[in-house]
């Protein structure tokens, strides 16, 4: 399997990454980062303790870090949720369903996370 | 347009237009000429101000009435109608003026109407003597009433309201024959008089009354014109039924006016020449006349006998009938015509305005007939305290006219008419005064009863009104206070005049009981006094009574006054608590209303996501089944590409959409070349218009400064927005023009702005004027675009309206179902230093650098994001230092060797110390080297004011995540001098 199979797996954006990043070793290195970063977990951990400070901060991070590896779906979902949790955006958030938002999160984490071990695992 | 509407008036032998010229000429001589025109020279004019006063009044008084004259036309060329005066005044003014101006109208001809007919009865006194002086009999105010008279009174009104019911041509052309009788006869008995009698220049002798001030005289004749010639403006309640154009109206109205002050005159001169023998001049037969009976009494009948005997009193009597008729059918016309008028605009019951197959309001006329029933029962001596009221309501009516025409004339900026009008008005203003003050310029007042008959018809006047008030549905009345205040204030002056009448009436009898109870006391005690001890004794008496009257007077006309302002001040209040209630219920309506279309909204908003989210699923499932062709697949993609695209739009407009609501966007003005941006719209759609085949143009007319300060992403968005909409909703084989031309704007240029206005014009399918309102508000979105698929979030027009808002321009659209649209934008901008004018502001084209041997610090929290740009740093030739939080970073900034860092990319979010704060505390470092170090926020922020906010904080550029390699390159290239 190769990286570009593996972004089109996840929903990512192979051609942006590589763009940005050069070679496929140097995506590999950093995927592996994203398997240790910690900030969709917790942005899903903050958001189910009611801490929405916390969850506005752990989705900007997330945000950050899902556009710069090109997780193209997960960028988007951790984008709407920023914007919804940003302070002041009050419209926006009673009409956005974070909740569900938060689950599709989830969803879409552990599917990618579960394809880039596998995909790491095939590397090795 | 009430006479329009007489559903007869085509179909039965065009009836509808039937007035010539001369039936209006009568129509206006006979109302302004009744019963007064043969008594008053008599009993009114001559004692004023004599045979020259009365000549010289009657021509000024008949100026005036020209005048007035001349504000009735220019109102009836523009409404012709039958309601006249009312609605001259409701169409300018409001319904509150035209109320009052209607009720004064009505209550005037009602009054003449009255006054005519009871005087039939004082005719046949005099030629019959008692015949129908039979029956029960009582006194009024010093009038016998008699049944047989009232019966032979009641015959005469019924008879005219009957003859009024039938045919109009009959009716014109009996009005019209009998007011040439009136004229014409007028015209012959004086002749006759002059001519037969032995009248030399002498019997004129004194030329003004004796006594008076001739100039007081005068004045006292003009000021009756409301009065005398009353009536003469009652053909506008037939300008609808002209068979000649109105703007010939005219000089028929001004010769109906001079006719009538010549009849005046001719009377007046009758009444002096037919002085009976044994008189020394005609003032002393004057003066004589209260202690006169028959028809020495009445001296223009005396003087008819004096030189024509019998013949002579039958030919005066047939041309006071012809008078006096010729008012009761104009009267009946046009009061029924202001009823019928009144009850159009719904204020008096339906059962008004309904029509005889002729076209006659028959109703009012029956109505009118009904209330004059009472009349004849009342006497003429009641009637005459109506009567003398009606100068008060004419001057209303007359000050009215002016008032609108006035209006109208300044509107129309005609300067001719608007003088006029304000000479109308002044006069009308005077002649309201006039006899409402008694003593004024030392003229008679009314009678005390004259003032109780205005009280008690303004109270009725705003019990009517309430009325009127409460039955109105449509929101007419109540606008104007003026009215209410106006009635408030008749009433109490009114009421204030007659208790001061009242009071001067018992005082001098109070005077004369004194004199006679001392006189008697002198008597009984024998008390010797001359008659000059009793007449001192009288003339103190007098002025002490008179000081009483006056400071009775003056302080009840100060409580008045009083009465009055706390009046108005609280009607006043009362209107303010009123304005300020409709706007709470505005804003709860209003709130009500946005609360309702945003619920829409969502409802909106949720199906247009759903529908391309739809198609993104729908096809991703087809394209995951395992036939899928390659050529299917690429297929499904392509339609999921597009549904992904439109889903963008869509967020991204909500999200600029809930900016603006908050109020946090904001313009980022940097060096723009206008023109540039309006080319790049042309660039955008040429290939889609082409292929709907539209004419897309785009022309730049007069631009000079075409480098301006302008947020060039936003009026990028403008643009696209605009023309988006034209390529919508133009069908194939239309055009859309995109024009941006600069105006030359001097003042502007001074400020160092320049103007420009920019039209986006479609030959499209255009909008109504219901939907053209609303097309600039948020959440609106015709109806028929989510039928017909979808068309966009609903938001577009209003984020486009929101940021020429905020450029400080305007927006405004032309439009009409199928005849295309038109935006038209104004704004003004900054014109860009000098340096740039002229420039076209490129991109910098970005050339590979080489960065090998320089440092940069990169702040990150977040370790897969400071891989990723320290990945994209080394890749551009940087050696990268790293950083966790701001404080670190502040920390190794501080530490380092001046030259070390070339610059710092800053993250904005982290925890301990964010990116802001760290600039802050870099750019206050001791060292100025240390602390003016390039610094570039790096934020997953990219919103206009997060950017505005790094720059804020002191750093030198602002570059989003995902971090595009071109970009940084282009950044670091100019903050780093190579």
């Amino acid at each position: 399997m190769t990286v570009e199979e593996l972004y089109k797996q996840i929903g990512g954006n192979y051609e942006e990454v590589i763009g940005r990043l050069r070679s496929d070793k140097l995506v590999i290195r950093i995927l592996g980062k994203f398997l240790e970063d910690t900030m969709c977990p917790d942005l899903i951990s903050a958001w189910k303790r009611g801490d929405d400070a916390a969850a506005f901060d752990a989705a900007h991070s997330a945000k950050g870090v899902c556009l710069n590896l090109a997780f193209t779906r997960l960028g988007a979902l951790t984008s709407e949720v920023t914007e919804a949790l940003r302070p002041g955006n009050d419209d926006l958030r009673a009409s956005t369903d974070v909740d569900a938002l938060i689950d599709e999160i989830s969803v879409e984490y552990d599917k990618v996370s579960n394809a880039i071990k596998a995909f790491l695992a095939t590397q090795e | 347009m009430a006479e329009d509407s007489l559903p007869t008036q085509s179909e039965s032998g065009g009836l509808g237009h039937y007035l010539s010229p001369l039936n209006v000429w009568g129509l206006s001589v006979g109302c302004a000429i009744g019963w007064g025109a043969f008594v008053m020279p008599a009993t009114t004019l001559l004692p004023k101000a004599g045979p020259v006063g009365v000549v010289v009044g009657m021509i000024i008084a008949a100026l005036i009435m020209i005048v007035v004259a001349i504000c009735f036309h220019y109102l009836l060329t523009r409404y012709p109608d039958s309601g006249g005066a009312y609605v001259f005044t409701k169409k300018v003014l409001g319904f509150d003026h035209a109320f009052l101006c209607g009720w004064s109208l009505l209550l005037a001809y009602l009054a003449i109407m009255w006054a005519n007919a009871t005087a039939f009865i004082l005719i046949s006194r005099y030629l019959f003597g008692g015949v129908f002086q039979f029956g029960f009999h009582y006194t009024v105010a010093g009038y016998d009433v008699y049944l047989g008279e009232v019966l032979v009174t009641l015959a005469i009104l019924l008879l005219f309201g009957v003859i009024s019911c039938t045919k109009k041509r009959v009716i014109i052309s009996l009005n019209t024959v009998l007011a040439l009788v009136l004229f014409f006869g007028v015209v012959a008995c004086f002749f006759i008089v002059v001519g037969l009698s032995d009248a030399n220049f002498a019997s004129f002798e004194p030329s003004f009354a004796p006594g008076t001030n001739p100039v007081v005289g005068v004045f006292g004749i003009v000021a009756l014109a409301p009065w005398a010639f009353l009536g003469f403006e009652a053909i506008s309640h037939g300008a609808g039924e002209l068979n000649f154009s109105g703007r010939r109206l005219l000089p028929i109205m001004i010769a109906a006016v001079a006719s009538s002050a010549i009849i005046y005159i001719l009377m007046t001169m009758v009444t002096v020449v037919g002085m009976p023998q044994g008189y020394d001049s005609w003032a002393a037969y004057i003066a004589n006349l209260g202690n006169l009976d028959g028809l020495a009494a009445l001296p223009t009948f005396n003087a008819m006998k004096l030189v024509l005997g019998d013949i002579g009193i039958v030919l005066l009597a047939l041309v006071v009938v012809a008078a006096l008729s010729t008012t009761l059918l104009g009267l009946y016309r046009a009061t029924s015509r202001l009823l019928f008028a009144i009850s159009q605009d719904e204020i008096l019951p339906p059962w008004f305005s309904k029509l005889s197959s002729d076209g006659i309001p028959r109703n009012a006329i029956i109505f009118i007939m009904a209330i004059s029933v009472l009349v004849p029962f009342v006497g003429r001596a009641a009637i005459g305290w109506v009567v003398d009221v009606t100068s008060v309501s004419a001057a209303i009516v007359y000050g009215y006219a002016a008032i609108c025409s006035f209006k109208l004339a300044r509107q129309k900026d005609n300067r001719l008419i608007a003088g006029i009008a304000v000479a109308g008005m002044v006069s009308a203003a005077v002649f309201l005064v006039y006899p409402l003050v008694p003593n004024m310029w030392s003229t008679s007042a009314l009678a005390p009863e004259s003032y109780l008959i205005i009280v008690v018809w303004s109270i009725f006047g705003l019990l009517f009104f309430r009325l009127a008030f409460q039955r109105d549905t449509k929101n007419r009345f109540g606008k104007s206070t003026v009215v209410w205040v106006l009635m408030i204030f008749l009433i109490l002056f009114a009421s204030t005049m007659w208790m001061r009448q009242v009071t001067h009436d018992d005082m001098e009898e109070m005077v004369v009981d004194v004199s006679e109870y001392y006189a008697n006391d002198y008597k009984t005690h024998d008390i010797k006094v001359t008659s000059e001890d009793l007449a001192r004794e009288d003339a103190y008496l007098e002025t002490e009574t008179a000081d009483m009257r006056t400071m009775l007077l003056n302080s009840s006309l100060v409580q008045m006054v009083l009465i009055l302002f706390s009046l108005v001040i609280m009607i006043n209040i009362y209107a303010l608590q009123r304005k300020r209630e409709k706007d709470l219920e505005i804003k709860r309506l209003s709130a009500e209303e946005t609360s309702k279309a945003k619920t829409a909204f969502l409802s909106n908003m949720s199906h247009d996501i759903r529908t391309p989210m739809n198609a993104i699923m729908g096809y991703t499932h087809l394209a995951r089944r395992d036939d899928a062709t390659p050529e299917e697949m690429r297929e499904y993609l392509d339609k999921i590409d597009d549904s992904g695209k439109h889903l963008m739009s869509l967020i991204n407009d909500i999200l600029d959409m809930s900016h603006i609501e908050s109020g946090k966007m904001q313009l980022q003005l940097n060096e723009t070349d206008i023109v540039k941006v309006i080319e790049a719209t042309y660039a955008m759609f040429a290939t889609q218009m082409q292929a709907k085949k539209i004419v897309f143009t785009v022309d730049v007319h007069d631009v000079s400064d075409n480098v301006v300060m302008c947020d060039a992403a936003r009026l990028d968005r403008v643009l696209l927005n605009l023309v988006s909409n034209a390529y919508k909703f133009t069908p194939a084989g239309g055009a859309v023009t995109v024009v941006l031309r600069q105006i030359s704007d001097e003042e502007a240029k001074a400020e160092g702005k320049a103007s420009f206005v920019l039209s986006v014009k479609d030959t499209g399918i255009g909008m109504t004027p219901e939907f053209a309102e609303r097309v600039f508000d948020a959440f609106e979105r015709e109806r028929s675009s989510t039928v017909s698929g979808i068309q966009g979030t609903g938001l577009g027009m209003a984020i486009t309206k929101s940021i020429v808002d905020m450029m400080e321009g305007s927006i405004q659209v032309n439009t009409a179902p199928g005849e295309g649209t038109e935006f038209i934008i104004s704004f003004a901008c900054d014109i860009a230093g000098l340096q740039g004018k002229g420039q076209k502001e490129i991109e910098p084209i970005v050339e590979p650098r080489d960065f090998s041997g320089l440092r940069v610090l990169l702040v990150e929290d977040n370790e897969i994001n400071r891989e990723i740009a320290g990945l994209i740093m080394e890749d551009l030739g940087f050696e990268v230092d790293l950083a966790e939080d701001g404080v670190v970073a502040v920390q190794k900034v501080a530490s380092s060797k001046p030259g070390t860092y070339a610059a710092v990319l800053m993250d904005i979010q982290m925890p301990i110390m964010d990116g802001y704060e760290a600039t802050r505390e870099i750019r206050t470092l001791a060292n100025s080297e240390l602390s003016s170090i390039p610094i570039v926020a790096v934020s997953a922020n990219a919103f206009a004011d997060d950017v505005r906010l790094s720059l804020e904080a002191g750093m030198d550029d602002h570059i989003a995540k995902p971090i595009d390699p071109d970009r940084m390159i282009q950044i670091m290239s100019r903050l780093i001098p190579g």
